[in-house]
């Protein structure tokens, strides 16, 4: 089992005992850094759908590449005429994340059921630097089920989440979040290239970076659902994915936490992630990926993971 | 201060300013930290980094580290994830401390860093959500509770990622031990 430089290690040992007496006075709450560096361009430049005139919802009968290509430069096209009005001081970027996730249970014969898990995340991000984020998870029960287990399971696995805490809130100075990302994350704060062939390569050579087309979409949906992303950048983003070969809509009236949009996807994998874009105002809704066979009490096509992402601006934080 | 102590026990003193129980917390758990890192970048001097930004990183976020049972090893572990996934941006924030390690007087080859066989290699190609409940709730041996109250999330949030997690880990080893999928990511 090949171990770490033995040298190296004495090292790091040393200079973090340093560290940790240099650093620690007893109690000392950490902080850091003053001005938060090129992400204050995306809080402040949230996209708000009131402020732009509402066109009928455009429907795509195929699922070709052109058209899907089409219907992605055209979103690319509204968003940066889309209004992005700041955030004052005083104020907050609210977040608002709407996710659900399908929890498989197996019995004794292997057999599979499942019930959807969902769960609302709020993040709020102050127009001040140096101020604490807040971010608050509630989770909430169980609301589809399939199979006759899964009604007990649901029972099981809230009990536990009561027993952990229904609602968490954490705090941290700027995006530096314990729980975001889950754990030991920060909102990403990376500024796109400026053209959509630029912005391909990005996004194949991401955190995902397998180079395939599927890892720069998840890395795309990643960066969308932040919530922080300004309209420019999210124009260069569709028009980079109206590049990707096999894209194509899924479903041209997708319907995600009450809206309505074109849902995009890959054409690998009928259960492929999806992207859903608002035509008329090019805002990003959510993604989600739905079955994409029948396993156990499971239907195809029923919605295994969903997140839905909206942003406001508020006045206080929890 | 005997060498037993759980980490959270150390953790205090060391939020006292004891750097010794802080070193006692990095003893106990580097190498750990050194091959999960190993299996998430293609060279032993990232791996090395990775280890040193993901104790830094675990000191400055000193006030909401979670322990389980005692343990920290579960939060270094996603940290580590974490930090591998871009490791120059990573490094950045603690680029002062890190040029004062020297450097490595041996370098691991190429065989070893397959070290941990392909299943922990596949690691790599799963998204990050997916990872971190496979190294938590497989790796660790975690039950999905208690992986759930480390992320911070619902357990049906866990429940539904690990089963995801299983189903593309499945997939990639599926494929022959060295297809060039999965040799791509043990090139440097």
């Amino acid at each position: 089992m090949i171990s770490p430089d033995p040298t190296q290690s004495a090292a790091l040992r040393r200079i973090l005992i340093e560290h940790v007496e240099q650093t620690a006075p007893p109690g000392a709450r950490v902080r850091h850094r003053g001005a938060r560096s090129g992400l204050l361009t995306g809080l402040i430049a949230i996209p708000v759908a009131a402020a732009v005139a509402v066109t009928a919802v455009v429907m795509w009968p195929t699922s070709d590449s052109a058209t899907a290509a089409e219907a992605l430069r055209s979103a690319a096209d509204v968003s940066i005429t889309t209004s992005d009005p700041l955030v004052g001081p005083g104020q907050y970027l609210k977040v608002t994340t709407e996710a659900a996730y399908l929890a498989y249970e197996s019995d004794a014969d292997g057999q599979l059921s499942a019930y959807l898990s969902p769960s609302t995340t709020e993040t709020y991000i102050p127009y001040e630097s140096g101020q604490d984020w807040v971010q608050k998870v509630t989770a909430e029960p169980a609301t589809e089920f399939y199979g006759e287990a899964s009604r007990a399971a649901a029972q099981r696995d809230w009990e536990e989440t009561v027993r952990g805490g229904v609602v968490r809130v954490a705090r941290a100075a700027d995006d530096d979040f314990a729980q975001s990302e889950e754990l030991g994350g920060e909102i990403a704060d990376v500024p796109l290239p400026d053209t959509p062939e630029q912005t391909l390569v990005f996004l194949h050579e991401g955190p995902y970076g397998d180079g395939t087309d599927d890892g720069a979409l998840a890395y795309a949906a990643q960066l969308l659902r932040e919530g922080t992303m300004p309209a420019s950048q999210r124009s260069v983003l569709y028009r980079a994915l109206a590049l990707l070969p096999g894209i194509r809509i899924t479903d041209g009236n997708a319907v995600l936490d009450g809206r309505t949009g074109i849902a995009f996807s890959l054409d690998a994998d009928p259960g492929a992630r999806e992207i859903i874009v608002d035509p008329t105002t090019g805002l990003f809704i959510g993604e989600r990926t739905l079955t994409a066979i029948a396993t156990g009490a499971v239907p195809a096509g029923t919605e295994q993971e969903y997140t839905a992402v909206s942003t406001t601006v508020v006045d206080q934080a929890p | 201060m005997s060498n037993s102590e759980s980490d959270d026990a150390e953790w205090q003193l060391a939020l006292d300013g004891d750097g010794e129980a802080f070193a006692r917390v990095f003893d106990r758990h580097h190498h750990r930290v050194y091959r999960h890192s190993l299996a998430l970048v293609s060279r032993s001097e990232d791996a090395q980094d990775v280890v040193g930004i993901t104790f830094f990183e675990a000191w400055r976020k000193r006030a909401s580290v979670r322990f389980v049972d005692g343990s920290l090893l579960p939060w270094l572990l996603l940290t580590a994830s974490y930090s591998a996934r871009n490791v120059s941006r990573s490094s950045r924030r603690f680029r002062d401390l890190l040029a004062k390690v020297p450097p490595a007087e041996t370098v691991a080859g190429p065989d070893e860093l397959v070290d941990d066989g392909d299943a922990v290699q596949a690691l790599r190609h799963l998204s990050a959500q997916h990872r971190d409940v496979v190294t938590l709730c497989v790796l660790e041996g975690l039950t999905e509770a208690e992986a759930a109250d480390v992320l911070g999330l619902p357990v049906g949030t866990v429940k539904s990622r690990l089963h995801r997690a299983k189903k593309a880990l499945a997939r990639l080893l599926d494929k022959p031990a060295h297809t060039p999928d999965l040799e791509m990511s043990t090139q440097p």
